[in-house]
């Protein structure tokens, strides 16, 4: 272990001495990768790029008031804000080439990143994002589609890029890119290319913000236009495979700037139907012209760099499909609006008393979305200030220095603008008021971009445009309800008039703006605002603004969660009933019903029955399991085979009278009946099989012929919840499918004679009745039983989901060890619901396993001999609680490896109900080549690390890679191909996928304790017993019941049998619709 | 049953069957007249893609090179048609998204079943779907034929059982019943489903309409397969006598030992040709394995999943892989001659008169993509399909190619599932 002390002392020295960039001894990556505004995590990837190391350590300067508060894969020391990390030992050698990691949480971001590191002592390179340049998408192989009237062009997004290269601190290049590209060109060559700046990617997240931003103010003039023409003669000469070069003149907007630009194109016809059209040279597009030279500085300083180039080259490559035909509805123009007409400045106004400048002017145009206000001080940048409504004449903002403020307005259709009016300038000065009425002779022409394009005639931009309107303007505007002096923000009005128009009036989200509603901390939603918003303005609202805008957020937008419970008082949300359906019971069904009907095993019999199909691990789903003409081939077979047992086998406890008597017939038919069909048959019925009872002729016969008869009715097969009309549009169960439910939740099995008994009475109606009987049917082992087979199938660790393993791997694990862990899982189970705490927090902290001798070796614990299984300390403290269990980590193993990623996927999916998309189609998922070299976690790690990846990696990794003590066979190791197991994990969105909270851990036992505390463990419990239990996956309707379920869960402090009690108490336990 | 269930009453045809409790979608669609012997259908599922550059043929049309993986078909490739270029599109992802797909074309029915309800009404299964191992340790349920509703359909991995039902008569452990018997309680039961479906919701009616369906496949072949039983000869099956023990015993049970992995497939690849000959069905799903595929076969040490993420196209695992499709592509081969060597009804072989359509779930398996899919066609489908060929579809979608199947069997759609490339079968595979 060595001493930190000496980082400092080498730090220090480092930092006297002389820093040069172009040293190449390491290339850092350093990434925010999620921001709560009162903290962060931040992650440190180090190339070596110098010789092999035995140690490393990596020092920097925090730019503000940083504080880690836990870093994993190393230690860590900081003094004030400077920083000093060493390896975890285990990390420590890096060969050249090598790569290494760290991350840690930390509190008060400054929103600045350190920019200098040192290795070792010696400075290394910042490398402030990821490198890869956009990927092109291989093109599709040609589709010789027969040739039919084209009727346009259109852009294949997917297929196509747009990239530009941005040039840093001099010399370092990089290609960034926009993800989202529309275009189309029309039969007569008019051509509309319309990016979304808000897609800019350049592989670093605040880079992409910083930029959407401070550059391209992208919340209010979200798209760029390239519009030309293209000569489609010289294109419908093309045969495919044959190109030609051409020259596109054309008008380029953004940033509310239209200029005009030329494009080099290489155009080649790749098929009858597809056109690409690439850059054959790069467009080169300056800042200036755009007036973006102000963002860029303004990133420049964000990101402490010296120099950021201010002419970007820009290259794409396009690529078309024709639009032929019959496709006509998939025709999609893309079409810049029509340019608005100018709008006339009237004058802009400052009041000093309260710092503020007030600028209105003329709405001459009859189709903008709204008005662009751009501002520059003194001799400075233009930038983009504001946008405001359309038909809205007149903006304010508060100075914060004085100085020489000129300002000019827009109109803008979307992001098309009009030419710009002519300038005003206000000389602020605290306490002098002033004014301009817009006669100014205005600035240097070359700083305000005259278009000349105007279709609506107008000023053509001219800067003298002074008319209408006020002179001088010293009185200040009337007030909009903006902050006074003395007075407190209103925070209402504040949002009404700043928020509004991005975020809704409802806050419920807008175009640009994100919805508001969910509720969140208080005091992070306010140091946000400070630090982000409005858009475009930043720091604009901060302190009382802040706290008022965000007070008002919580208490009118944060959505009402609903009444909560507490102690015991439970207040439950008004439920909608489940569906009524018919659900055919499993083989596992069949075979108990056979058991308590007729007392004779059909557990063989149902080996050739067709196999259940699997909906979220369960296989009682009502919707997926139809009765085919194989299942009946089967049914009828089973039935014949029992029918004839019973008769022989089992007669006299069938029989309750004498068969020569009369009425004895009948008497059997009723009875049997009654209990087949789990309720009294109803006459037709009786009719019905007592002729086929007579036709045979025979009493034995008479009897085989009913028995056979009803075992393959649908009303033995079905589980029947289909009720009787309330009146109200929803139906009420009979008595007796309420029994059929109890019994089938509770046992997985058919009613007993109480039950039965019970229905006749019609005694199963009040939730006291209800929990009577469910509470006395799980006293039994058929609950035991049945139990195990819910925990089994929710885990998806039943013996069908246990692949097998790998002999040379894993020798020791055979079919004793196997059928061990299955006996496990269930025992264990069942001792946490029943012979011990009953809580639900004891799955998860259990520290003790249920091992019979072949498992207790296995696991590597001592003094256990025989079958028997029996509940044992693990005192070496590795295993214990669910997803620890053999069972588990078999299941969600692979022959020959372990298997983070499916292990995280589990957890979150079955665990905390968080469901996670499946990777974007066009994304390469194949694994990691094997590498003896490696872990298996250090190469998912590299294979999964990529910005792309993370995006669900984070979740998942953080959780998979936890387990990694596990091998694919639930064995415990401490290596992995001779390297050292890393249990380390990070757990990011703990409640949600959506919000920002983590926790770290070290090992599957603390991986549990973090997860056992949260709620969504506690409500996905719930969630996936009634799954279970009903036979069906929940839809929102189900959402109230739910909760209430979750609500009777938490109020009985998690017991697990109160939850499975519960069940009976919901409002619509016996309803349906 | 020890009685063969051929024998059974005839007499009661003449007894008016009750109506259906709704006319059936498949009666509409129209059906293309055909002469001499009917077509059969097979689909041959093999799991977890290939190696698209160890798999698919140099070449052109007729003048092409059979690659690694294909090898085994050498002796057959006169009989088959080779494909590339086509592409799986939509839908779900890797295998669970591929096996979901590859009969669908993300319809709700898979083309099997499709098929099976439109030409199936004469024969006394309208379709038949066999597994070997395909339901062992496939925790998922994952399978590549759906019926209405889009409900998934396991096949049946116990030869000697399916043999039972669609023959009868080898399985000594059934009781006789009589065929009164018989008829009384399919009455029973249709008359029951009568009066829920007057009970239930729109949602189950599917449900029910289904099983009122399945009763009448089962009460069809109750009644009508007097005629044929003396041309029947199914005495050559199982000539090694193959047994499976009943129930439980053990695990895995014998049927889902790899050791017996072969003697299985076979087992089933000629109760399809029997059944064929028969005419006891004309369309026919084989699944071999499952995808995430757990086989360890010939000797090889690692298994087949794991050897299907290979890494270096070239490299050792590879070459495990390559050896473990050829094994399929022996089974298969076996399956194409057996059907050679039987003729049928109009002089022709069972071959000729049948299409054979060969898929997987993935493509390049180690990608989990869904490109370039491993798909091979054998057999003339009664003189549709030209054979001895290597077409490349240049990335197409796959739903052409179910389109062309079908319209091969006489099923005149022009789509299926899937159109984002297009409707219509696949350009140049017909005549």
């Amino acid at each position: 272990m060595k001493p930190l002390f000496k980082l400092l002392t080498l730090t220090a020295g480092a930092m006297a001495g002389n820093v040069a960039l172009a040293n190449q001894l390491c290339t850092v990556e350093y990434q925010e990768t999620a921001n709560w505004g009162a903290g962060a995590t931040h992650i440190v990837t180090v190339e070596n790029n110098g010789p092999g190391l035995e140690q490393w350590d990596i020092s920097w300067t925090f730019p503000g008031n940083e504080t880690i508060v836990q870093l994993w894969k190393g230690h860590f020391d900081q003094q004030g804000n400077q920083v000093g990390v060493i390896d975890a030992g285990y990390n420590g050698t890096v060969a050249t080439g090598g790569q290494f990691d760290f991350g840690f949480n930390l509190e008060n971001p400054s929103g600045n990143l350190p920019t200098e590191f040192f290795l070792n002592g010696q400075s290394c390179t910042t490398l402030l994002g990821g490198q890869d340049p956009g990927a092109e998408q291989p093109g599709e192989p040609d589709n010789d589609a027969p040739d039919m009237s084209v009727m346009g062009w259109s852009l294949n997004g997917v297929q196509s890029e747009f990239g530009f290269v941005t040039v840093k601190n001099t010399d370092v290049a990089e290609i960034q890119s926009f993800a989202n590209l529309q275009a189309y060109v029309d039969t007569s060559g008019r051509a509309t290319l319309a990016i979304d700046l808000n897609t800019v990617d350049t592989g670093i997240d605040i880079r992409d913000q910083r930029i959407r931003d401070h550059l391209f103010s992208s919340g209010l003039l979200p798209t760029l236009y390239f519009t030309t023409q293209v000569d489609m003669g010289s294109v419908a000469d093309l045969e495919p495979g044959d190109a030609t070069t051409m020259t596109l003149d054309g008008r380029l907007t953004m940033n509310g700037i239209s200029q005009d630009t030329t494009a080099e194109v290489l155009v080649i016809r790749t098929a009858d139907n597809r056109i690409a059209v690439r850059t054959a040279r790069p467009v080169m597009v300056k800042g200036d012209d755009f007036e973006l030279a102000g963002g860029i500085e303004t990133l420049r300083t964000i990101a402490g760099l010296s120099a950021i180039g201010q002419t970007v080259p820009v290259y794409f490559n396009l690529n078309f499909s024709a639009i032929q035909g019959d496709d006509g509805d998939n025709l999609m123009p893309v079409e810049a609006g029509t340019t608005p007409a100018t709008p006339s400045i009237v004058n802009a106004s400052y009041t000093g008393a309260n710092s503020t400048v007030t600028v209105s002017w003329q709405d001459l145009s009859d189709n903008e979305t709204g008005f662009v206000v751009k501002r520059r001080q003194g001799n400075g940048y233009w930038e983009t200030r504001a946008a405001v409504d359309a038909n809205q004449t007149q903006w304010m903002e508060r100075l914060d220095s004085e100085g020489n403020y000129t300002y000019r307005v827009i109109a803008v259709n979307g992001s098309v603008p009009s030419a710009s009016s002519g300038n005003v300038i206000v000389n602020a000065q605290p306490g002098d008021d002033s004014g301009d009425s817009g006669d100014n002779p205005g600035t240097d022409p070359s700083q305000n971009p005259d278009d000349g394009d105007n279709g609506n005639g107008g000023d053509g931009g001219t800067p003298d445009n002074g008319d209408g309107g006020d002179t001088g303007g010293e009185e200040p505007v009337p007030g909009d309800g903006d902050d006074n002096a003395g007075g407190q923000p209103d925070g209402a009005e504040i949002y009404a008039s700043h928020c509004a128009a991005c975020h809704g009036a409802d806050g419920s989200g807008g175009a640009i703006g994100v919805s508001l509603t969910s509720p969140g901390e208080l005091g992070s939603l306010v140091a946000y605002i400070e630090r982000t918003m409005p858009l475009g303005n930043t720091g604009r609202c901060v302190d009382d603004c802040a706290e008022a805008v965000g007070q008002y957020i919580a208490d009118s937008i944060w959505a009402d969660t609903g009444s909560g419970g507490d102690g015991g008082d439970v207040v439950l949300e008004d439920e909608t009933p489940g569906p009524r359906q018919l659900n055919l019971m499993t083989r596992y069904h069949y075979a108990n019903a056979i058991r308590d009907l007729v007392g004779i095993d059909a557990s063989d019999l149902t080996t050739n029955f067709p196999v259940e199909a699997r909906v979220l691990g369960f296989n009682n789903n009502a919707a997926k399991n139809y009765v085919s003409a194989r299942h009946l081939d089967e049914y009828l077979k089973a039935a014949e085979t029992i029918a004839e047992k019973a008769v022989t086998e089992r007669r006299s406890s069938l029989l309750s009278c004498d068969a020569g008597a009369s009425g004895c017939s009948a008497q059997f038919v009723e009875g049997f009946g009654r209990r087949a069909f789990r309720r009294p048959l109803n006459s037709d019925e009786h009719q019905a099989y007592l002729s086929m009872f007579d036709a045979e002729g025979d009493f034995d016969e008479g009897m085989e012929a009913v028995i056979t008869a009803m075992l393959v009715s649908p009303n033995f097969l079905y589980i029947s919840e289909l009720g009787e009309q309330t009146g109200s549009g929803n139906y009420e169960l009979t008595p007796h499918e309420v029994a059929t439910q109890l019994s089938f939740t509770y046992q997985g099995t058919i009613p007993d004679a109480t039950l039965m008994a019970a229905a006749d009475a019609d005694q199963l109606n009040t939730p006291e009745q209800l929990e009577a009987q469910a509470r006395r049917l799980l006293q039994s082992d058929k609950a035991r039983v049945h139990l195990g087979h819910f925990a089994e199938q929710w885990l998806e660790s039943d013996p069908a989901s246990m692949g097998s393993k790998d002999p040379n791997l894993f020798p020791r694990f055979n079919g004793d060890v196997r059928e061990a862990m299955h006996r496990e899982l269930r025992a264990f189970f069942n001792h946490v619901v029943f012979d011990s705490t009953g809580r639900f927090d004891e799955l998860f902290t259990a520290d003790y396993v249920f091992v019979n001798e072949a498992l207790a070796d296995y696991y590597g614990l001592p003094g256990v001999s025989g079958d028997q299984l029996r509940l044992v300390q693990d005192t070496n403290g590795i295993r214990g609680g669910l997803l620890a269990l053999g069972a588990v980590m078999a299941s969600h193993g692979h022959a020959n490896e372990s298997a983070p990623i499916p292990r995280g996927n589990f957890v979150r999916r079955r665990l905390m109900c968080q469901d996670l998309p499946p990777p974007p189609e066009d994304l390469d998922t194949s694994g990691p080549a094997p590498d003896p070299s490696q872990t298996t976690r250090e190469r998912f790690e590299a294979r999964t690390g990529g910005d792309d990846c993370q995006t669900c990696h984070l979740y998942i990794n953080g959780i998979g890679f936890g387990f990694e003590a596990f091998d694919g066979a639930g064995g415990f190791r401490t290596t992995d191909n001779n390297r050292p197991v890393n249990t380390y994990g990070v757990i990011y969105g703990l409640e949600s996928l959506l919000e920002e909270t983590s926790a770290a851990y070290d090992g599957v036992r603390q991986m549990q304790q973090t997860l056992v505390q949260t709620d969504s463990l506690k409500s996905c419990m719930s969630r996936q017993f009634y799954r279970f239990a009903r036979g069906y996956i929940e839809t929102g309707s189900d959402s109230n019941t739910l909760d209430n379920l979750n609500q009777l869960f938490a109020n009985s402090g998690y017991d697990l049998q109160e939850l499975m009690v519960g069940l009976t108490q919901l409002q619509t336990f016996t309803l349906r619709r | 049953m020890k009685s063969n269930r051929r024998q059974f009453l005839k007499t009661l045809g003449g007894t008016a069957l009750a109506a259906p409790l709704a006319t059936m979608p498949w009666a509409r669609v129209a059906m293309a007249q055909q002469s001499g012997a009917p077509r059969r259908a097979v689909f041959v599922f093999i799991p977890d893609g290939c190696i698209p550059e160890r798999f698919h043929p140099s070449g052109s049309e007729f003048e092409f090179q059979l690659n690694d993986m294909t090898s085994p078909l050498e002796s057959i490739r006169q009989h088959c048609v080779f494909t590339s270029g086509l592409n799986m599109y939509e839908g779900g992802h890797t295998h669970e998204g591929g096996v979901a797909k590859v009969l669908t074309g993300n319809n709700t029915e898979s083309l099997d079943y499709f098929l099976a309800q439109r030409i199936g009404q004469s024969t006394p299964f309208r379709g038949i779907n066999l597994g070997v191992h395909a339901t062992f340790q496939n925790g998922e349920g994952n399978a590549p034929s759906f019926s209405t509703g889009n409900v998934p359909i396991t096949p049946n991995d116990n030869p000697i059982n399916a043999f039972d039902n669609i023959f009868g008569g080898q399985d000594p452990g059934n009781v006789p019943v009589s065929d009164r018997r018989k008829r009384s309680i399919l009455d029973q039961m249709i008359s029951e489903i009568r009066a829920l479906n007057s009970k239930v919701g729109a949602n189950e009616r599917e449900k029910l309409e289904f099983h009122t369906d399945s009763i009448r496949e089962v009460e069809k072949r109750i009644l009508s397969n007097g005629a044929e039983a003396g041309m029947c000869n199914t005495s050559g099956y199982n000539s090694a006598g193959f047994t499976v023990p009943e129930g439980w015993h053990g695990y895995p049970p014998k049927i889902h030992l790899d050791e017996h992995y072969e003697t299985i497939g076979r087992l089933q690849m000629d109760l399809i040709t029997e059944s064929f000959a028969c005419d006891m069905t004309r369309v026919a799903t084989l699944m071999w394995s499952h995808p995430v595929s757990p086989l360890r076969v010939e000797g090889i040490d690692q298994g087949h999943h794991d050897t299907s993420h290979f890494g270096q196209a070239d490299g050792g695992i590879a070459d495990k892989f390559v050896r473990y499709k050829q094994y399929h592509m022996r089974q298969f081969r076996y399956l194409v001659e057996n059907l050679a060597s039987r003729t049928d009804t109009d002089g022709n072989s069972l071959l000729h008169n049948s299409v054979i359509f060969l898929c997987s779930e993935l493509g390049h398996s180690d990608a989990h993509d869904h490109r370039n899919m491993p798909f091979v066609l054998a057999g003339n489908a009664g003189g549709a399909l030209q054979t001895g060929r290597y077409l490349n579809f240049g990335g197409d979608a796959h739903t052409k190619l179910l389109v062309s199947v079908a319209n091969m069997m006489g099923v005149d759609i022009d789509r299926f599932g899937y159109t984002g490339h297009g409707t219509g079968g696949l350009p140049g595979l017909l005549a």
